[in-house]
């Protein structure tokens, strides 16, 4: 478990925000929606990716992520909530737990290809990287929201502490 | 030497009074300044009786012997009254309206008026190196120009040395040819006059079909000719008509640009919205900043509009969208809940830094 959040943190892109702030920020109802935005821009992305309907940028990914894709799109055809929550919250995992964030590989990364063109929505420019680096926080955060979830729930399901 | 400005509507009105234009902007070189035209006692600075003004003396344009065979020396054929004589028919459709369907010519490339043409009433035909009066509706030769206004266009004038420098800047005829001698665009100033057969090759222009005929059998390299309007330098003499190009009629979104001038600058000087222009990458690293230059994700977009980009990413799936939405904010909800509970992991877990 702990290896995952040093890969993540080991990740050598800039991030705006301290965690502290983006965890203040993201009690905002406003910033949440923000947030949510983006993640629905990447995981739709992602999955665009995944089914072969994306092929304008070079982009790789595990099978692992295939998978949990899978179980997503799956998982939007039931009504059940819970079946939902966990097959997107699986599919984040797979998405932001990649060992292979470090360089030279990660810009072949699937996140961060979104990450990329997602920074030209709003007139982002080539001069300015703040555009890109604001998208790429809310992006890294909310995949590393997903990962402490997905930690937070299987530590209660095993009954051990965060850190065990 | 193509046209400076756009049309100015100048010269005098029907009592010979002068109609001042509206002054515009002069970016051309300005030739003829009116304190040179006029001396400082209003008089006529140079009247030469020799010079006849070719718009007034009828005995020039008279259709003698001499007339026609000036116009013989030009190539071209004065039998116009000749064709009629015999017999010849009228062209089916044609219709003789020179006396009451004139129009004026609008203004083309090859008109030139700078200021002091403006004040005078004048212009110039690059393309058939004449100057016209506009109040006259008709070509003055270059030094005939003092007569001119002496005769018809008190008080103004000018002088001979402006029309010896009007010759020389703009290479114009001494004379005036009474047809071009080839098909030219409409001459502005001129009237237009319809229901004429015009050759397509040299301009020559006359009523019938015979007539038109007998001009392309003895007019070397003349073969086709069709129905045109048609302008003459000399209005009064009601003949040595020339056949003459209209420019095209502007689209109704042209000219409605052209009314508004707000649109027209907006679209000429706005910049081109960053959706609409392809991604480059830096040429060399120098034109990057540190962060691209380190990571070159430039690359990853390169040769895409932003729009293409915002298609790719946003205008995928809807109802897909939807769904999704819904499952991520209520993502969202449940992490800000499991956060807020958990005071101190989440720090170490989210990894506390300053990026």
């Amino acid at each position: 478990m702990w290896t995952v959040f040093l890969d993540l943190t080991n990740c050598q892109l800039r991030i705006g925000l301290s965690t502290a702030n983006k965890l203040k920020d993201l009690q905002n109802e406003n910033t949440r929606k923000a947030y949510s935005k983006v993640g629905t821009d990447c995981i739709l992305y992602c999955l665009g990716v995944i089914t072969g309907e994306i092929t304008d940028f070079k982009t790789s990914f595990a099978d692992e992520m295939a998978e949990a894709g899978t179980n997503f799109l799956t998982a939007l055809q039931t009504t059940s909530t819970s079946d939902q929550d966990d097959a997107l919250q699986s599919f984040l995992f797979s998405l932001f737990n990649q060992r292979r964030c470090g360089p030279p590989d990660k810009y072949d990364f699937l996140v961060f290809s979104f990450l990329v063109p997602y920074s030209f929505l709003n007139d982002g420019t080539l001069r300015a990287c703040g555009v890109f680096s604001q998208f790429f926080s809310k992006t890294i955060f909310f995949g590393r929201a997903a990962i402490f979830n997905r930690i937070m729930a299987e530590s209660a399901r095993d009954e051990k502490g965060f850190f065990e | 030497m193509k046209g400076c400005r756009h049309a100015v509507a100048g010269g005098f009105n029907e009592n010979n009074a002068m109609a001042y234009p509206t002054p515009t902007p002069e970016p051309s070189s300005h030739l003829i300044d009116e304190d040179t035209i006029m001396d400082d006692d209003g008089e006529i600075f140079d009247s030469d009786p020799t010079l006849v003004d070719m718009q007034t003396d009828e005995t020039f344009f008279e259709e003698d012997e001499t007339l026609v065979e000036l116009d013989i020396s030009m190539g071209e054929e004065g039998d116009e009254s000749r064709g009629a004589s015999d017999g010849d028919h009228e062209y089916d459709d044609g219709s003789d309206s020179q006396d009451g369907d004139a129009l004026k010519a609008g203004w083309s490339e090859e008109t030139i008026q700078t200021e002091a043409m403006v004040r005078l009433g004048l212009c110039i035909n690059t393309a058939a190196r004449v100057v016209i009066c506009l109040a006259c509706a008709s070509a003055v030769k270059p030094r005939e120009l003092p007569t001119h206004f002496a005769r018809v266009h008190r008080p103004m004038s000018t002088t001979t040395s402006i029309s010896e420098e009007l010759i020389t800047t703009y290479d114009l005829r001494p004379d005036v040819n009474l047809r071009p001698g080839s098909l030219i665009t409409a001459v502005y100033g001129l009237d237009l006059v319809t229901g004429y057969l015009a050759c397509d090759t040299c301009g020559y222009a006359c009523k019938t079909v015979p007539a038109m005929k007998r001009h392309t059998k003895e007019s070397e390299g003349c073969k086709d000719f069709r129905k045109r309007p048609v302008q003459t330098f000399v209005p009064n003499s009601k003949q040595w008509y020339f056949g003459v190009n209209l420019k095209p009629e502007p689209t109704d979104e042209v000219a409605e640009l052209s009314l508004d001038p707000l649109p027209y600058l907006l679209k000429k000087f706005a910049p081109v919205p960053f959706s609409s222009i392809p991604i480059k990458s830096a040429k060399t690293p120098a034109d990057a900043n540190h962060f691209l230059n380190i990571e070159k994700w430039d690359l990853y977009v390169e040769g895409k509009t932003g729009a293409e980009i915002t298609e790719l990413l946003r205008e995928r799936e809807p109802n897909l969208r939807a769904e999704v939405r819904i499952c991520v904010e209520r993502f969202a909800d449940q992490v800000v809940t499991k956060l807020t509970n958990v005071y101190h992991e989440p720090m170490a877990a989210m990894g506390d830094y300053t990026g």
